[in-house]
């Protein structure tokens, strides 16, 4: 039961008060019109409205399905064939989830909804009535003008994130399975709670939805806290994931799986396509779904391009295979000795190794590439550069990667100013944004998802037209002719980063710089903690450093188990490494 | 580098607006290198931190004030070490920019720490070269000794015991100008272990009774049973057996009194072996059967892998092959299961190969060579490359290949 995040607006439900401005969340539980939200979100209502897909519908509150005490109150409004999020419990703890629901302080137009990402976990049970302090007594007599009792609880997750009051009814989503784990209940405080299905099993069997049959329930289970650890160690050399969602590329991911996974097919294969084009994101996506399909190990290891760091050679890599496969024998052993015993060990079990952005790499990638081949053995290699991978003896299989489509550039758009909440750039029309997707790309070679992103960032704060004449002269085009593309694609980059550059604020300049600085590009840290004492900021002031060098594309934010992970792009970090040189 | 133009973003030809704004930038962030110096800093504070929950003894005491497990506290260290790895190598390579010596060896001690329990050799050698290094810039003596004799240690485990005297030598002579005594005892301690590993006995005894002496004055018993440990395996490879069986006991009695149940059972096995040699199969089973227990009841697994070995070697020695092969196999499952396991702090491959070592001599004894070369190159494939057990196999495999 896989569920289409893109349509998830098409399931949630906006509570109104009585001048129809929203104060709640919900969302549609069964398709003939049965929503659930959090009851302290009707309370003070004389009578309940809630808009669902555009229309204003009055609402009837349900009170045998209703639980005030644990703060659920269940509506239902005349509609068929509503479009109804599956629910599910997760066994343990969800680690990494999506809340949506309609923040008070976004603007109406955002009526997509508003994601926040959270971590679970499990909160001792929460006492309901203290979600009420500071409501006042409501003069209404309707069955659910009703406070809780003062010792009435509720078990719920914590969610480590402040989400806005106007988001609470609204749902808690495992952004992998599509399926909703809990209410968010928004909190005054820093945390907030999803209220978990345990408090309402029964009221949901009368409703005949049973939270334990959901399809993707086992893959819930999958991502919990205590199995993540045990997984994790197969995974854990993997880059975070600083995307949401890969749009676009499922023809790609599919087919270099398939390549990868065919037993008589190729050991070696390339991914190669432009800076920023999306090559490591897509490696990461196989990587990941290689240890379902057969593969024991991933080894991820990523050529630095920091002068002084150590380079990339065919040794390096033989290192790095034995420190994340814990064959540090393999480490005393030299020559032909060391590749002899590589070779058995990638001999006893399938391991995917793969080597990203080995264009920088210190031997050339061709050398390296060939010099796999006399350690792979049962295993295989996945490689991604900026260039072709030529002269190789054996027998690679290499997929160019263009950019992606119009269509795709369109949802990318809108997808990142919805996550980025940039409301401005989701009032601008598609013909309006055509010429700034032109910008990136072509309808032959596609268009640069990092560019995309960075233009976003900037249509928030720029007019379109001044972004569109100073980039009237640069075009970023993959012709497929390295010699020729090199100095188009540097003048198209610096004319991106540096129009993006205005938009950082002093601090968020010196931020950049420490990040430049002092991480590794695409590895970062997962310790903000010590970025922030360092620079002397309160917690708010480097949320608020982190969220615009995040928004402008500057900042990547993957996540790590249950920390964030800032890391820069390779591009973005050779931009600010060069700036920063300049003076130098 | 091939093809790499394309990374550096050169820029070039730009607009007046343009050198401004980077101008800009790079005056707003001039007073930044106050923040460098800070964040290398916090860095240093998080290893260092961090590394407590690396050191047994230290987190023994941590367990109650986080209320947590032993074991989620090595792995969150395991894991900090693992993910921070790069940021922590920037933070060095920018405090040795800086001339920030002290911050270069801290920060450099906490790896040490970090690569010694994961069995980097590699990088456990670079580290302690670069905190050599800073040490000496720094003109620390005191540092500088430590590192030295981190360095013999470090030499002696990859069986370089050779390189190793050259730097423990040079760590004894720092603390004696110094004056450190309780630095002039560990680097003697390290001393008598690498004079035992290049077989110069009387060199490596007098290293363990200087330290013992010294130990005394101090009153660290736990030290003062090192040495004597370090003694009775010394004058068990003499053939010395009555004096290493008196010091062994020694040891023991101290152990026991301190109630380390690990040092107990680490002791019962050198004592076993010191049976062994006397022909005392018996109290040596006694021995290798007390150290297997006190494993089992703490959870040691790498710990009892060995105590089965040595199990194995007796009854191999009574003659009792199907016993011994029965131990042996026990033994090379638990070393499998603590090698495999990536969640382990350690990997007992070396072991495994000794077991293979015995497994061979075994069937050398029952007369069938061809097995027992089989075992043999098996434990070719496990031995560390540069210890004495490797080339003792390979001399086997010559002799009767």
């Amino acid at each position: 039961m896989n569920y289409d995040l893109d349509q998830l607006w098409q399931s949630m439900v906006k509570v109104l008060d009585g001048d129809s401005k929203t104060i709640g969340s919900g969302f549609i539980i069964r398709s003939d019109g049965y929503i659930i939200t959090c009851h302290h979100v009707i309370y003070s209502l004389n009578s309940i409205y809630v808009e669902y897909r555009g229309q204003i519908h009055e609402a009837f509150w349900c009170e045998n399905l209703s639980n005030i005490e644990v703060d659920i109150a269940i509506l239902k409004i005349n509609t068929s064939n509503a479009r109804v999020v599956p629910i599910a419990f997760p066994k343990d703890q969800v680690v990494s989830t999506m809340v949506y629901g309609f923040p008070r302080d976004k603007i109406e137009q955002f009526s997509k909804g508003f994601d926040v990402y959270g971590t679970l976990s499990q909160s001792p049970p929460i006492n309901t009535l203290s979600t009420y302090k500071g409501f006042p007594d409501v003069s209404h007599t309707n069955g659910w003008n009703r406070k809780p009792k003062e010792e009435s609880t509720f078990l719920a997750y914590r969610i480590d994130e402040r989400v806005s009051p106007g988001i609470s009814g609204g749902l808690v989503l495992d952004e992998e399975t599509g399926c909703a784990i809990g209410v968010i209940q928004a909190g005054s405080s820093r945390e907030s709670y999803a209220i978990s299905w345990n408090n309402i099993t029964k009221k949901l069997e009368e409703l005949s939805i049973n939270p334990s049959a959901q399809d993707a329930f086992s893959v819930v289970s999958l991502r919990s806290q205590q199995t993540s650890i045990s997984t994790s160690t197969k995974v854990s050399n993997l880059p975070s994931q600083g995307y949401r969602e890969l749009l676009g590329r499922g023809n790609y991911i599919d087919s270099i799986a398939d390549a990868l996974h065919d037993p008589y097919g190729r050991r070696v294969i390339s991914i190669d396509g432009l800076g920023g084009i999306g090559k490591t994101a897509l490696a990461r996506e196989v990587a990941e779904d290689s240890l379902s399909r057969g593969f024991e190990e991933v080894v991820w290891l990523t050529a630095s391009i920091r002068e002084g760091s150590e380079q990339m050679t065919f040794e390096i890599v033989l290192d790095g295979i034995a420190r994340q496969l814990n064959e540090s024998s393999l480490l005393k052993l030299e020559g032909e000795e060391r590749i002899n015993k590589t070779r058995e060990i990638l001999n006893s079990k399938r391991v995917l190794i793969v080597l990203d952005n080995l264009e920088t790499a210190k031997e050339s990638q061709n050398l390296i590439a060939n010099k796999l081949f006399s350690v792979l053995a049962s295993s295989k290699a996945l490689l991604t550069s900026r260039h072709r991978f030529k002269n190789i003896e054996n027998d690679v299989c290499s997929f160019h990667i263009g950019g992606v489509s119009k269509e795709t550039a369109l949802q990318l758009v809108k997808n990142t100013a919805i996550e980025k909440n940039m409301p401005t750039v989701l009032e601008v029309s598609e013909d309006e944004l055509e010429p700034i997707i032109d910008v990136t790309g072509n309808l032959d070679a596609g268009y640069s998802p990092m560019a995309l992103k960075f233009m976003v960032g900037q249509l928030e704060k720029y007019d379109r037209d001044e972004i569109l004449k100073y980039v009237k002269n640069v075009r970023l085009i993959d012709n497929n002719d390295e010699a020729t593309d090199r100095n188009e694609f540097r003048l198209f980059w610096q004319h991106i980063f540096l129009k993006s550059l205005r938009l950082l604020s002093p601090l968020d300049r010196k931020f950049m710089y420490i990040m430049t600085r002092m991480l590794e590009p695409n590895i970062g840290t997962g310790r903000e903690d010590v970025i922030r004492s360092s620079m002397g900021l309160t917690e708010e002031d480097f949320l608020q450093v982190r969220e615009s060098s995040w928004r402008v594309s500057f900042l990547e934010i993957g996540h790590q188990g249950l920390r964030k992970r800032l890391y820069l792009h390779r591009l973005t970090f050779t931009f600010f490494s060069n700036i920063i040189q300049m003076t130098k | 580098m091939e093809n790499n133009e394309t990374d550096t973003l050169i820029l070039d030809d730009l607009p007046e607006d343009d050198l401004k704004e980077i101008q800009e930038f790079n005056t707003s962030v001039l007073d930044y290198e106050e923040v460098i110096s800070k964040l290398i800093q916090g860095w240093v504070q998080l290893s260092n931190n961090y590394d407590d929950y690396l050191n047994p003894r230290l987190r023994k005491k941590l367990v109650e004030r986080f209320s947590s497990s032993e074991q989620d506290l090595e792995y969150e260290a395991l894991e900090f070490f693992q993910n921070e790895l790069s940021a922590l190598k920037r933070a060095i390579d920018e405090a040795t920019f800086k001339s920030d010596w002290l911050s270069v060896i801290d920060i450099c001690d906490s790896l040490v720490i970090f690569f010694n329990l994961r069995t980097y050799w590699e990088d456990l050698e670079e580290t302690l070269k670069i905190a050599l290094a800073a040490s000496q810039k720094a003109k620390n003596d005191l540092a500088e000794a430590r590192v030295l004799n981190n360095l013999g240690h470090t030499f002696r485990l990859l069986g370089r015991a050779e390189e190793g005297i050259n730097y423990c030598q040079r760590s004894v002579e720092i603390f004696r100008q110094i004056k450190d005594e309780r630095g002039i005892a560990e680097a003697l301690y390290t001393l008598g272990y690498l004079f035992r590993s290049v077989g110069q006995w009387q060199a490596s005894i007098r290293g363990f009774e200087e330290c013992l002496s010294l130990f005394e004055i101090f009153e660290d018993s736990v030290g003062k049973a090192g040495a004597l440990d370090g003694l009775g395996q010394v004058y068990t490879k003499q053939g010395n057996l009555s004096q290493a069986e008196k010091v062994l006991r020694e040891s023991l009695q101290i152990k026991e009194d301190l109630g380390n149940r690990f040092q107990v059972s680490v002791t019962c096995n050198n004592l076993g072996k010191v049976y062994i040699q006397q022909g005392n199969l018996g109290e040596a089973e006694n021995l290798f059967r007390r150290s297997l227990a006190i494993k089992q009841e703490i959870n040691d697994r790498q710990g009892q892998g060995v105590s089965l070995n040595e199990l194995g070697e007796v009854c191999r020695l009574k003659g009792e092959f199907d016993r011994a092969m029965n131990f042996y196999g026990k033994s090379l499952s638990i070393k499998n299961q603590v090698s495999a396991s990536k969640n382990s702090a350690v990997s007992d491959k070396h072991g495994k190969g000794l077991t293979y070592m015995c497994m061979g001599l075994l069937f050398k004894e029952k007369g069938d060579i061809e097995q027992a070369i089989k075992k043999w190159e098996e434990a070719l494939e496990e031995l560390n490359n540069y210890s004495p057990e490797s080339k003792q196999v390979q001399q086997w495999l010559q002799q009767f290949s």
